[in-house]
C-alpha cells in the first residue's frame, strides 16, 4: 500500500465509501419494506380491532337473543316427542281409542324422516277404525289436544250403510286417519355456550320469552260432542219403506210443539211466582201448579222422547225441550230452597212495638203474668239478629219479660215483713220473717233491702227494685 | 553534491501523506459514517418502533381473541336456535284443527234443528293434504227436495261458516237431480263440493338490503 499511488488511494476509498454507502442503501431500502409490511399488518390487526370491538358491542343483545331462543327452543321441543316418547305416543293411541269408543283396524306407518341429518323428523301414521261420527270426532279432538304437536294431515270417512252396524242408534262409518309427528333431532344441535349469569338474566328477560314464546301457536279445541245434532253422513229424509212403525214428521213435530207450549206456560208461571207483587199465598197456589205441570211434563217427555226419530228434529228435541226442562228443574231447585230466604222469620216491626206497649201496660197494672205470656207467645219471632234494624225493639221487648218475670219471682218469695223501725237520722230496718234487716242489708244472694219507710219497703232483686208495701 | 535524509522515513516531505488523501479519507470516513448512521436510524428506529406498534397492536387484537370466540359461539348458537325456533313455528302454523273444522261443518248441515233453510247430507269426505296448494276437502253433497233455492242456500251457509275465511276456492254449484223411492221425498239433488283451501302462511322474509 505504501507504494500505491495518490491516485489509486483515492480510488480505492472512494470505492470503499461507495459500497458502504451501497450496502447502507440497500439496507434502509430493506428495511423499509419490512417496516411496510409491519404497517400492512399493524392496520389489518387495527382493523381486526376495530370488528372485534364492533363484535364485543353486540354481545349484550345477542346474549340476550341467544337466551330468548334457547329458552323457548327449550320449551318447544317439548311438544315434539324423541323417539322413546313415540312408543308412548301409540300407546296413547290405545287409550284414546278407549276412551271415544272407536274400534280400531291397522296401524300403518306411512313415513319416517331421514333422523340423522334433519333437526325434525317427520313420522306419518295412517290409523284406521270404525266408529260412529260422535266416537271419531272425539279421538280426533283427543289426538289434536294431546300433549304433544300431533297433525292430522288427511283423513276419510266412509259412511256405513243405513242396514249397516249401529251404536247407540248412530251408524259406523269407516274411518281413516293420517296422523303427522316430528321427533327433534338433538345430533345435530351446536354445542350450547356458557352464557355467565345465565340464571340472573333469565329472570331479567322472564317477560320477553314469555311473549315470544306465545308466538307459536299450537290451537287446542274443545269438541262439544254430539248435543242432539245428527250425523251428516246419513240421509235424513223419511224413510217411505216399512212405514207405520215411527210417528210421521208431522206427529213428531206436533209432539215438539206441544212441549215447547207446556215449558212456555211453566216459564210464565216461574216469572209470576217471583214477581214483586205475588202474594204468599198466591206464591204458594203457583209454586204447587208449577211443580204438578212439571211433573206431568217430564213424564210425558220420558215417553215422546223415543218418538222422536226424525235426524233432524232430534236437535230440536234437544234444544227446545230438553235443556229448557233441565233448566226449568234447576228454577225449580232454587225456589224450593228460596223460600225460607223470602219469608220472614222475625215480629214485623210494628208488632213488636205494640207487644212492648201492651207488656208495659201488663206490668204497671200489676198483670205481670199476662206480660209474660205475650211476650212468650211471640219468644220464636223475636230472636232477631243484631244486624236487623229490629233489633232495639226485640231487647225492649224482653226487658219487659224480665222485669215481668223478676217481679213474678219475687212475688212469689215468702217475705212477711212484720215491722219497720224508721230512723231519720241513721239506717232503718224491718223485721223480716222473724229477722231484722237494716238498710243495705242481704236477705239472700239476690235480694237486697234497699229503703225502708213507714209505708212500704224497697228491694234490689236480681238487679230490679222492687218495692213491697205494708 | 550528496544529500544524506537524516529524518525517518515515514516524516521526510516526500512520504507525508498529501492533503489531498487526507481529506478524501476524512471524506469518505464522513460519507460511509453518514451511510451507516442511515441505516442504523432506519433499522433500529423506524423499524423497531413498527415492530413494537405491531405488538401492541397484537396484544390488543389477543386480548380480545376471548371475547370474539365468544361472540362467534354465541352467533352460531342464535343462527341454530332461530332455524330451529323457526321450523317448529313453521310445524305449528301448518296445522288446522280437523275436529273444530267438522264441528262448524255439522252446525252448518243441521242449521238449529231448521229444516226449511235446506237439508243436507254428505256421501264421504276425504281430506288430502297439501303443504304447496293447501288441503283439499273433496265431500259429495246432497240436499232433500228438487227446490234449488235449498242448494245455494246450503251453499252460501258453507260460505258463511267460521272456515270458510281459510278457503282459496270452493265449487260452484251445479247439481244433479236424483229419486230414491225409498225415502220420503224420494227427489234429491245431489252436488260436489270441494273445499280448497290456503295454504299455512309462512312469516315473511325479510327484504335483502340493496347493495
Amino acid at each position: 500500500m505504501a507504494n500505491w499511488t495518490q491516485k489509486k488511494i483515492l480510488m480505492t476509498m472512494g470505492g470503499v465509501a461507495l459500497g458502504v454507502c451501497g450496502l447502507a442503501a440497500g439496507g434502509v431500502y430493506y428495511t423499509s419494506g419490512l417496516i411496510d409490511e409491519i404497517g400492512v399488518k399493524v392496520a389489518e390487526k387495527a382493523a381486526g380491532i376495530v370488528a372485534a370491538d364492533a363484535k364485543i358491542k353486540r354481545i349484550p343483545g345477542i346474549e340476550k337473543e341467544v337466551i330468548i331462543l334457547r329458552e323457548n327452543l327449550g320449551e318447544y321441543v317439548k311438544i315434539l316427542p324423541d323417539d322413546r316418547e313415540l312408543t308412548d305416543f301409540v300407546r296413547m293411541l290405545q287409550k284414546f281409542e278407549r276412551q271415544s269408543g272407536i274400534r280400531s283396524t291397522g296401524l300403518i306407518q306411512k313415513k319416517a324422516g331421514d333422523k340423522s341429518k334433519a333437526r325434525f323428523s317427520p313420522i306419518e301414521y295412517t290409523y284406521q277404525m270404525t266408529a260412529t261420527l260422535w266416537q271419531g270426532l272425539k279421538f280426533m279432538n283427543l289426538i289434536e289436544n294431546f300433549e304433544r304437536f300431533v297433525s292430522i294431515t288427511a283423513f276419510n270417512i266412509k259412511p256405513g250403510k243405513s242396514d249397516s252396524q249401529t251404536v247407540d242408534g248412530e251408524i259406523v262409518h269407516t274411518i281413516s286417519l293420517t296422523m303427522q309427528t316430528f321427533t327433534y333431532n338433538k345430533a345435530g344441535t351446536k354445542k350450547d355456550v356458557t352464557i355467565p349469569n345465565y340464571e340472573d338474566r333469565l329472570v331479567e328477560l322472564r317477560e320477553e320469552i314469555w311473549k315470544r314464546m306465545k308466538a307459536i301457536r299450537i290451537d287446542r279445541y274443545e269438541h262439544p260432542g254430539m248435543q242432539g245434532r245428527r250425523d251428516i253422513f246419513v240421509d235424513p229424509r223419511e224413510s217411505g219403506l216399512g212405514g207405520g212403525k215411527d210417528p210421521s214428521n208431522a206427529e213428531q213435530r206436533s209432539i215438539i210443539d206441544k212441549h215447547i207450549g207446556a215449558i212456555a206456560q211453566m216459564t210464565k208461571t216461574l216469572k209470576k211466582i217471583r214477581a214483586e207483587g205475588t202474594t204468599l199465598f198466591e206464591q204458594y197456589s203457583l209454586e204447587k201448579a208449577f211443580k204438578t205441570d212439571l211433573a206431568k211434563t217430564l213424564s210425558e217427555v220420558d215417553n215422546d222422547g223415543s218418538m222422536i226419530v226424525y235426524r233432524p228434529y232430534r236437535l230440536r228435541w234437544s234444544q227446545e225441550v230438553i235443556g229448557p226442562l233441565d233448566s226449568l228443574k234447576q228454577q225449580l231447585g232454587n225456589v224450593v230452597l228460596d223460600k225460607p230466604k223470602e219469608k220472614d222469620p222475625y215480629l214485623p216491626g210494628p208488632e213488636i212495638q205494640t207487644l212492648i206497649a201492651l207488656m208495659a201496660d201488663d206490668c204497671n197494672n200489676g198483670q205481670l203474668e199476662q206480660a209474660r205470656e205475650r211476650y212468650e207467645a211471640a219468644q220464636d219471632r223475636l230472636g232477631v239478629p243484631a244486624t236487623d234494624p229490629r233489633h232495639g225493639l226485640a231487647v225492649d221487648a224482653k226487658s219487659w219479660h224480665h222485669k215481668a218475670t223478676t217481679a213474678l219471682d219475687f212475688k212469689g218469695l215468702d217475705l212477711n215483713v212484720q215491722g219497720v223501725v224508721v230512723n231519720g237520722t241513721g239506717s232503718s230496718g224491718v223485721l223480716l220473717n222473724g229477722e231484722v234487716f237494716e238498710e243495705g242489708d242481704y236477705v239472700a244472694d239476690d235480694l237486697l233491702v234497699k229503703l225502708v219507710e213507714e209505708e212500704q219497703v224497697w228491694f234490689v232483686f236480681r238487679g230490679l227494685t222492687l218495692v213491697r208495701t205494708m | 553534491m550528496i544529500k544524506i535524509n537524516l529524518l525517518p522515513a515515514d516524516l521526510r516531505r516526500g512520504n507525508r501523506l498529501p492533503p489531498r488523501i487526507l481529506a478524501a479519507a476524512f471524506g469518505a470516513a464522513l460519507i460511509i459514517s453518514a451511510a451507516v448512521g442511515w441505516f442504523g436510524l432506519v433499522y433500529f428506529g423506524s423499524l423497531a418502533d413498527a415492530e413494537q406498534h405491531l405488538a401492541k397492536v397484537t396484544a390488543q387484537l389477543d386480548s380480545r381473541g376471548g371475547k370474539v370466540k365468544y361472540h362467534d359461539q354465541l352467533a352460531a348458537n342464535q343462527k341454530d336456535y332461530a332455524l330451529r325456533v323457526q321450523t317448529i313455528q313453521d310445524i305449528g302454523l301448518s296445522r288446522r284443527v280437523w275436529s273444530q273444522f267438522m264441528d262448524d261443518l255439522i252446525d252448518v248441515v243441521n242449521n238449529n234443528g231448521a229444516t226449511e233453510r235446506h237439508l243436507a247430507w254428505f256421501d264421504n269426505i276425504t281430506v288430502k293434504g297439501d303443504t304447496k296448494k293447501g288441503v283439499k276437502v273433496t265431500l259429495p253433497s246432497n240436499v232433500q227436495g228438487e227446490d234449488k233455492s235449498l242448494m245455494a242456500n246450503f251453499h252460501e251457509d258453507i260460505e258463511a261458516a267460521p272456515f270458510a275465511k281459510d278457503l282459496s276456492k270452493k265449487s260452484d254449484p251445479t247439481f244433479k237431480l236424483e229419486v230414491d223411492p225409498s225415502r220420503t221425498p224420494s227427489e234429491f239433488l245431489k252436488f260436489p263440493m270441494v273445499l280448497q283451501f290456503k295454504p299455512a302462511e309462512k312469516p315473511k322474509a325479510k327484504p335483502k338490503k340493496k347493495k
